[in-house]
């Protein structure tokens, strides 16, 4: 080659590189992959990484992935997670690039700083949209010393408790049937034991729990009050670990590990009461009646790794709750009247029965189509099934002759949805990250089957032997549920956000088919030095509804799909916040929300769970709601202490034109609380010992109680005496407040660690009301002189000072 | 088994740890309201209301009051009736008897007013600086065009095992042909009405003796008649009487029939039109004869949602419950509480054949 040519060619390829350099240098690419805890192998939610002299970030999703596009060049990238030590890679990136990262556990809680918009939290886009830790919802003492999700969820602003001490949860104005409760995806239709006093979550097999109130992300749907999306356990990638635990009223044990190291594991939890164990023992101490009631609950995980772009989960769910009570009764003798001997033996068996509960099995694939994509297909399967039957025989042999009387009462009801769910995470750019996805459910719904049967024998001869259907045996609704939906987070520049959002919703029963077009849209702008303001809107639908006519959960309580003449709750929420996490630690935000309720449900006047043979749609009517509210939350996230203030100021109401409740009128919701004040503060002093206490007030809620007595005309021409009830829910119960602590001890061991906890329900023994009445009845003078009626208003409180105690093997 | 026991007994096992305190609650004892009950009708001249003081805590009657009716401003004034009866109370202290005068928490007032279709009433009470009172139009009546009768035995599906009927029930079964009021919302009530007039002859007494019994309101049975049920059920025997609401007070409305006419159908059993075991002793041949009035009652909006809601009291009990959704009592009172009612009717007669029972001839119940 001549002097001139290997000139050409050096400024040829001089050339190349320049342009092969600027190129690179323009070209977009993307660094993604999973984030892990070190230790187990644990995906991580909601850890972020952080490109620093840009301040770009991503976080992972709910399976622990993430994806970040930027132009190519050399990066320092810090990957963080809240508790963990903080880890920063330097890093070329001249190509997509999967980067798969562990993170080693923190001694403390340190704050993590995410720029990265968030799904929940201040710095999400989203609004009114909170991650509750899991380590604070172990630590927070509640009753019994049994760690409560929904219980501490309560504790946060815009979530009002139902009854005193019960697990139910109200957000911003609605109903508990109004709340999309979902376990790695799957709604729980009954989220209660013990009629509510527990939840059926064991904080053992829970990864996350993120609540969303207010904008909601448009891959939610089906509620029209709030989203629970908690996440379970993967399972220990590494070595087998787990947790037994004793308690007051249930015993715990929780087991993980790898089925193949880094690529097959199990997760399995199991909980239930001591009654279980000692229902032997009751039946040997009670000969002659036998009554026990006992819940269990079991969770199970496996998930596979079978490579860097795909992954399997199988769980599954069950719970039950149930009760039975049995009693014997017998007698033998001779009677004699005049000159007639009677012999008889008779004897009889009185059972009670009730049974219900949740069975979910569901199986996951995650798959990675390239570095900007992701998707999760998700196949599952949700049973909610109540059976109640009640029935007494007797037997009576007299002189010989035997005669018998059955009789059986038998009450169900039940749901089962089977659904396919794809969902997608499309991160085009840096400014973008778009999720959409479908989901189709088929429903089949048993609002109620009642029948009973009446049989009598004497001697060989059959007196009734009949069946009564009360309502149709063969009647179930079907229902069709398709969704569509599709989100972008968008960044318009470094300080705002804006996340716009649809869900297309159709659902198909009775032969009639409902469109629901729920438009989302939330905003987000930093002002700087920690100050950032958001707005949102969001349209929601519901297409099922729960009938209650209690103030506790109650089995009997019904969930019914809307019908053709029953039309989908729909909810137009707006809200707007202000948030400052300027101090490091600290996060405050102040919230405000106006909601619309329409078709929502109450059993009409004077009705109730038992009713018409035409069914339960005669028994209700669709009515109005309006909530509006303002939220206060300071939260210390970060440090030895933490914990949270809530203060929460509310007003929720009701209306049924119709008439038909309420005589039309405006009327104030069952669990319409004025103010709510949480306190929840966790201490660690060192490893050894720390301290929780929890600090609630509630106004009281409202219930209906008579205001006079009032002669009634019947048609007959008679007049009796009755309470007159002038408005529904027309007294306002007494506030209710209450100190709930809690100690905690840990000891190191050989092998993991074994934990006391002490805590005290209810301190100094408030009497919180969980039920009220009027209790009428004859009033004397001192000379025992009838003078009148007294009428006295009661309170029965079920809850007073509570302590407990549990021990935890941790292993 | 009665109705709830289920739920009573998880509510109770709540209370084993339950503690009951009184709260605050702070009510006037003399916060007494005037409640005016009355059923009125085109087809009676002489009416009745009764006027009661509601309180907080009590019902007492209203003697001395004064009550008017005006029907297109035309005033009538009523009269109190008497209390006709005593009551006796104990004194649980002293033993001692006390004589009450009047048991009923109510005082009944008589006056004299023709009502008919379109007129405008309003009742009036006033006692003290207290004053209630209810405004209403007379609706227009309904029509029964016609009636049908026919002695029927429902066999109620009760099988045994060799798959005969081991249930009957001989009914008379009442066919009837309504017409609604064109062009409006209506609202009925189906009223039978039964008197009967007894004769008793005793061998050797020489003459007869007449008992009159009546006119009483008969329940009667529907049987699914969709319209007379008014969306609540059949009854479903006695064992389940007190779970599932029956339309007791017999109010329906036209939505199935509006603008339009309809056949209904009703069954009262036929133990009613028999009723000799009442007389068996006291005479040797005992003649029943009886006379039904069947009257469809027409009247407004707001005391139909009071019969509707008697309806749910009827079954759920009078007193309210923690576990339902408490009834509220429709009133169409001003100043006070109660109802209000004018009917417009329509009226059919019936007299049933005589039946004749012979004592020689009944089988006597052994006791």
């Amino acid at each position: 080659m001549t002097r001139i040519g290997w000139t050409i060619a050096r400024v040829a390829l001089l050339l190349a590189l320049i342009y092969e350099g600027q190129a690179s240098a323009q070209r977009k690419v993307t660094i993604s992959g999973h984030i892990t805890d070190n230790d187990s192998g644990e995906t991580l939610i909601g850890a972020g990484i952080l490109e620093g002299v840009s301040g770009t970030g991503a976080v992972t999703n709910n399976f622990g992935y993430y994806s970040l596009t930027l132009r190519a060049g050399e990066y320092d990238f810090q990957y963080s997670y809240v508790g963990y030590k903080d880890d920063v890679r330097h890093i070329a990136l001249l190509r997509d690039t999967v980067i798969n990262v562990a993170l080693v556990s923190g001694e403390t809680l340190a704050s993590s700083k995410v720029v990265a918009s968030k799904d929940a939290g201040i710095q999400s886009t989203y609004l009114g949209a909170l991650d509750v830790p899991i380590a604070q919802i172990k630590n927070t003492p509640v009753l019994f010393g049994e760690a409560d999700v929904l219980k501490v969820l309560q504790m946060m602003p815009g979530v009002q408790g139902g009854n005193e001490g019960f697990s139910g949860i109200y957000v911003r104005g609605g109903g508990p049937d109004e709340n999309l409760i979902l376990l790695d995806g799957v709604p729980i239709y009954n989220v209660d034991h013990m009629l509510g006093i527990f939840s059926v979550f064991q904080p053992e097999a829970v990864k996350k729990v993120t609540l969303y109130k207010g904008s909601f992300p448009a891959r939610y749907g089906g509620r029209v009050s709030s989203i629970v999306d908690i996440r379970t356990n993967d399972g220990n990638m590494k070595e087998t670990h787990g947790t037994a635990s004793i308690g007051m009223i249930s015993d715990k044990l929780h087991l993980e590990g790898p089925i193949i190291k880094d690529k097959l594991s199990y997760s399995v939890s199991a909980r239930g009461m001591h009654t279980i164990l000692y229902s032997p023992i009751i039946k040997l101490l009670l000969k002659d009646s036998y009554a026990n009631y006992y819940f269990y609950d079991l969770n199970g995980k496996v998930t596979w790794r079978l490579s860097d772009r795909d992954r399997f989960y199988f769980g599954t769910y069950h719970g039950r709750d149930r009760f039975v009570y049995k009693a014997d009764d017998e007698d033998e003798g001779t009677e004699i009247i005049g000159d007639q001997t009677t012999n008889y033996k008779y004897n009889s068996r009185t059972e009670i029965g009730i049974l219900w509960g949740n069975t979910v099995g569901s199986a996951r694939w995650n798959h990675i189509f390239n570095s900007k994509l992701f998707s999760n297909t998700t196949l599952s399967y949700n049973r909610y099934k109540m059976a109640m039957s009640a029935g007494e025989k007797e037997t009576e042999i007299e002189n010989g002759v035997k005669s018998t009387n059955r009789y059986l009462l038998d009450y169900r009801s039940g749901i089962r949805d089977l659904s396919l769910r794809s969902d997608f995470d499309f991160n085009p750019s840096p400014t973008h990250l778009v999720k959409f996805g479908a989901e189709y459910t088929w429903h089949t719904f048993i609002p109620e089957r009642m029948s009973a049967v009446d049989r009598e024998i004497q001697g060989q001869e059959v007196q009734i032997d009949t069946t009564f259907h009360f309502t149709d045996p063969k009647k179930v609704h079907k229902g069709h549920e398709l969704s569509l939906y599709a989100e972008d987070d968008l960044s318009l520049g470094e300080h705002v956000t804006i996340n716009p959002g649809f869900r297309l919703s159709m659902f198909n029963t009775d032969g009639r088919t409902y469109w629901s077009l729920q438009p989302r849209v939330s905003a987000k702008v930093s002002a700087g030095n920690g100050l950032s303001f958001k707005a949102g809107y969001a349209r929601m639908a519901q297409y099922v509804h729960l009938l209650s006519s209690a103030q506790i959960s109650l089995p009997v309580d019904l969930w019914v799909p809307i019908t053709k003449d029953i039309k989908p709750v729909t909810s137009d929420q707006f809200s707007a916040g202000v948030y400052y996490d300027k101090i490091k630690g600290w996060e405050f935000s102040l919230e405000g929300y106006l909601k619309k309720m329409d078709n929502i449900l109450e059993y009409k006047d004077g009705t109730s769970m038992l009713g018409t043979s035409d069914g339960w749609e005669n028994r209700v009517e669709m009515g109005e709601g309006m909530a509006r509210g303002i939220e206060l939350l300071v939260q210390k996230t970060a440090g030895k202490t933490t914990g949270w203030f809530a203060y929460t100021l509310a007003k929720s109401d009701r209306i049924f034109p119709d008439g038909s409740i309420n005589n039309g009128e405006r009327f104030p919701y069952k669990y319409d609380r004025r103010h709510s004040i949480d306190i929840s503060v966790d201490h660690r002093f060192n490893k050894t010992w720390g301290i929780d206490g929890a600090w609630s007030f509630a106004t009281g809620g409202t219930t209906t109680v008579p205001v006079r007595q009032v002669a009634v005309l019947h048609p007959d021409g008679y007049i009796v005496d009755a309470q007159y009830v002038d408005h529904r829910n027309n007294f306002r119960i007494p506030p209710s407040h209450r100190l709930n602590l809690g100690a905690s001890y840990h000891k190191e061991r050989r092998r993991g660690e074994s934990v006391w906890n002490l805590s005290v329900y209810n301190v100094y023994n408030q009497m919180n009301p969980n039920f009220v009445f009027m209790d009428y009845g004859p009033d004397y003078d001192k000379n025992g002189n009838r003078i009148g009626t007294s009428l006295k208003m009661k309170k029965i409180t079920i809850l007073p000072i509570l302590p407990s105690i549990s021990w935890t093997r941790n292993f | 088994m009665r109705k709830h026991l289920i739920i009573t007994i998880l509510i109770a096992a709540l209370g084993f740890v339950a503690c009951e305190n009184t709260i605050r609650y702070e009510y006037d004892p003399s916060d007494g309201k005037i409640t005016i009950l009355g059923k009125l009708s085109t087809t009676d001249s002489k009416h009745s209301i009764f006027l009661s003081m509601s309180y907080p805590d009590r019902i007492d009657s209203l003697p001395g009051a004064t009550v008017e009716c005006f029907v297109n401003g035309s005033r009538s004034l009523a009269k109190a009736i008497p209390a006709g009866y005593t009551e006796e109370l104990v004194n649980w202290q002293t033993g001692e008897t006390v004589l009450v005068p009047n048991r009923f928490p109510y005082t009944q007032y008589e006056f004299e007013a023709n009502f008919k279709p379109g007129d405008k009433v309003r009742i009036e009470a006033s006692k003290g600086n207290l004053n209630a009172w209810a405004e209403l139009t007379v609706p227009q009546p309904g029509t029964i065009m016609s009636v049908d009768t026919a002695t029927v035995v429902k066999s109620f599906v009760y099988q045994d095992f060799d798959g005969a009927e081991s249930y009957e029930q001989e009914y008379v079964e009442f066919t009837l042909r309504l017409r609604d009021v064109q062009g409006e919302d209506n609202y009925y009530s189906m009223n039978g009405n039964l008197t009967q007039v007894t004769i008793l002859t005793s061998v050797g007494e020489g003459e007869n003796r007449v008992d009159t019994e009546g006119p009483y309101w008969l329940s009667y049975e529907t049987f699914h008649d969709m319209i007379l049920e008014d969306g609540y059920s059949s009854g479903m025997g006695e064992i389940f009487e007190d779970m599932v609401p029956v339309n007791s007070t017999h109010c329906f409305s036209d939505k199935l029939f509006k603008d339009t006419e309809a056949t209904v159908r009703f069954y009262i059993p036929s133990y009613y039109f028999k009723n000799y075991f009442y007389y068996i002793y006291d005479a040797d041949r005992i003649e029943i004869n009886s006379f039904l009035r069947i009257s469809m009652r027409s009247f407004d909006r707001s005391f139909y949602n009071y019969l509707r809601a008697i309806n749910n009291m009827d079954t759920y009990g009078y007193d309210v419950s923690p576990i339902i959704e408490p009834t509220m009592l429709p009133s169409n009172v001003n100043g006070g509480k109660g109802i209000v009612s004018v009917a417009a009717e329509s009226i059919v007669d019936l007299e049933f054949e005589p039946r004749v029972y012979y004592r020689d001839d009944i089988d006597f119940p052994v006791y």
